[in-house]
């Protein structure tokens, strides 16, 4: 799996990946409903999967243009914390999530999320002051 | 009639499918921010319908679904009912059921979401989050009525009166 299958279109979501170095960042924008469930699963499982087969340090998801999250996305974003807090550390890596200031549901989810995965989540605004 | 004591209202009647949803949560978006100048407040309400909106598509026996919003003015707040009804099998209606006992049991809303995240983490179809999450993360109280085949979830909250228009 490389890098490029981060990056998909999927009606209304959309995903634009990159690496750099150690250093995976996917950016979302639009919304995750039950049309584009499918496509942000593959896209958390593939992030999990890069990251562990190219011993990268951090994977960044960029949220700042995503409007809007059912709980289906909530459900996989629990699965992939809760896989990635499990890793040995020898594989273990960072995960940061970028919230948007101005898209007040990030702030609740994302804190909900973090309590699965505190000693290797972060939550910080686009400017990078902790949210 | 009841509807001339409310500040607004709005009935949708409609056979729901997975795109329509997320139609109806812009479309009812817009309608909350009428009635309330707070973005916090429109986006927690329509993450609310869109969640309520969900479940009617799942559980819905025939595919239909009311969807009802009202506002009521009570001296300066204003409280509000997202509201939806639909036809359910009865293997439905227990999990309902069943789903609604175990959160008013709950002694904690944000304790039980998490539960409930833990637990869906495992399940391979669907989430079982919406009701947690429309207690917890919208902070709306919930509750449920069943009569005969018909199943009507009603959300509430009370909008203060310094962002109600």
């Amino acid at each position: 799996m490389s890098i490029a299958t981060l990056t998909q279109n999927e009606g209304a979501f959309t995903t634009k990946s990159q690496k750099d170095a150690d250093v995976i960042t996917v950016r979302f924008s639009g919304e995750v409903d039950l049309e584009s469930i499918d496509a942000l699963q593959r896209i958390l499982i593939g992030a999990h999967e890069i990251a562990l087969a190219e011993h990268a340090k951090q994977v960044i998801i960029d949220l700042t243009q995503l409007e809007f999250m059912n709980s289906s996305g909530v459900k996989h974003f629990v699965t992939w914390l809760r896989s990635a807090s499990q890793l040995p550390d020898a594989t273990s890596y960072k995960i940061r999530l970028v919230a948007s200031k101005t898209i007040p549901w990030q702030k609740r989810s994302l804190a909900a999320l973090r309590t699965f995965a505190v000693s290797i989540v972060s939550i910080v605004h686009e400017d990078g002051a902790e949210a | 009639m009841k509807q001339d004591k409310l500040a607004a209202y709005f009935e949708l009647r409609f056979r729901p499918n997975v795109e329509l949803v997320s139609v109806v949560r812009r479309f009812v978006s817009a309608f909350y921010e009428r009635i309330v100048h707070d973005l916090d407040v429109t986006e927690r309400l329509a993450m609310v319908t869109h969640e309520l909106l969900e479940n009617a598509v799942k559980y819905s026996s025939d595919g239909e679904t009311l969807l009802s919003i009202e506002v009521e003015q009570v001296g300066g707040p204003r409280n509000v009912l997202v509201r939806t009804k639909n036809r359910t099998t009865a293997e439905n209606r227990k999990i309902v059921t069943e789903a609604f006992n175990e959160a008013n049991a709950a002694k904690d809303t944000f304790s039980h979401y998490q539960e409930l995240m833990k637990r869906a983490s495992t399940r391979t179809e669907g989430s079982g989050l919406g009701l947690g999450r429309i207690r917890a993360e919208a902070d709306m109280s919930v509750a449920y009525a069943i009569d005969g085949e018909e199943l009507t979830v009603d959300a509430r909250t009370t909008i203060p009166a310094a962002v109600a228009s």
